[in-house]
């Protein structure tokens, strides 16, 4: 059956093994490795024909690209991944502080801001407990100062 | 007293919406205090609000819609720039505070890109989603408020009338897409506003799942997604 040989390249830096794709007419497309030294391989021998060293340099420089962009777009998306899961693990964990009516209902913007402005979970819950600690020094001075006030005992 | 450069807000359906919108209304605040924030909020959850987050609420006939975000950006309260922000943002930098710099007098609205390799659906036979909805700045001007408005009417002709377009060319999955109302009022209406891109637009809008060589400075705004939330929603 009649087929072409497409981008044949090397794929060691010794330059003694070719990787090839056969595009058969029935539509069918096999990858083969040839080795430069069978020399009786008459794949070999037709890719030396139709193709310069220059060529197979330059499909080599173009698979080395491919191969390094993919990587590439790999480590891309695993960053991603793993990015978008810290963040919203951060996320969920900001939103649950902010729901602690303590926390909801304090005016006390500068620690909400440390909270909301936290890098990881465990800074945001130790300012959180910073703020609910604030809020609860607040609230007990507020008590005793009631206490001692003369105006408010029998 | 009017004010002419502001942020908006829009947070409807469920309490999570307003606890989000009160972290990113706050968050903007934190890195920029001066700024002015509004949020559009239905009546009914008035009351989840932070009063802290925002200095203007529009709640009085909001309606308490999957996309109030619509409704309230012709509802506008700023006389010159406004910058509508996604409830589920958050401000991470001060140079949010640079954002009326971005655009030139012969914009009419800048907004952001978005990614093919993170999105549900960005291309189908007879067009193809460039622009995210999600976060843009926009001019009050006669014609940028009547897109606006028109967005919202067509939008809610387009979630609740039978689909009218040819299935084979506009797939039905388009339908909940408000993204798909903007393509439409663009591309196929040809409605006269002059929108075009935030440079490095990635730093001003930073969907959840975009790559980190998206944008090398530090981000601005971090979109987080809350696909739990959506799915109750009817999104």
């Amino acid at each position: 059956m009649k087929r072409t040989i497409v981008n044949p390249h090397w794929i060691n830096n010794a330059r003694t093994v070719l990787l090839a794709e056969f595009h058969y007419d029935d539509g069918r497309i096999v990858s083969a490795t040839i080795s430069d030294s069978d020399t009786s391989n008459p794949d070999l021998a037709e890719i030396k024909s139709k193709f310069t060293e220059k060529e197979l340099e330059n499909n080599t420089r173009k698979k080395i690209q491919e191969v390094e962009r993919n990587k590439e777009q790999e480590i891309q998306q695993q960053q991603a991944i793993e990015d978008r899961k810290n963040q919203e693990e951060l996320f969920a964990v900001k939103l649950k502080i902010f729901d602690i009516d303590t926390i909801k209902n304090s005016t006390n913007r500068k620690l909400k801001s440390q909270i909301r402005k936290s890098k990881s979970g465990i800074e945001a819950q130790a300012w959180a407990a910073a703020l609910l600690l604030n809020e609860f020094n607040a609230a007990e001075a507020a008590t005793s100062n009631t206490n001692m006030d003369p105006s408010t005992q029998e | 007293m009017s004010v002419r450069n502001g942020f908006l807000l829009a947070a409807s359906m469920t309490k999570e919406y307003v606890d989000v919108a009160n972290v990113c209304g706050n968050s903007i605040k934190d890195y920029y205090p001066e700024a002015h924030i509004t949020l559009v909020v239905p009546k009914e959850l008035k009351h989840f609000v932070d009063p802290q987050a925002f200095d203007l609420l529009i709640f009085e006939n909001v309606p308490n819609l999957v996309r109030t975000k619509l409704y309230a950006l012709s509802k506008t309260p700023y006389t010159n720039l406004t910058v509508y922000v996604d409830a589920d943002m958050e401000c991470m930098h001060e140079d949010v505070s640079t954002i009326w710099d971005e655009i030139e007098d012969h914009q009419d609205m800048l907004i952001t890109k978005i990614r093919p390799y993170n999105g549900k659906i960005s291309k189908w036979k007879n067009g193809e989603f460039t622009m995210h909805g999600g976060f843009f700045m926009y001019r009050n001007r006669p014609n940028v408020i009547a897109f606006m408005h028109q967005w919202f009417e067509d939008y809610k002709k387009q979630r609740n009338d039978i689909w009218p377009w040819p299935e084979e060319e506009y797939p039905k999955q388009l339908q909940p897409w408000d993204q798909f109302t903007l393509w439409k009022l663009i591309n196929h209406d040809k409605l006269p506003i002059n929108i075009d891109f935030f440079k490095d637009d990635a730093r001003w809008n930073f969907v959840n799942g975009y790559y980190r060589n998206e944008t090398k400075k530090p981000i601005i705004f971090w979109h987080h997604t809350i696909p739990s939330k959506h799915n109750q929603i009817g999104l």
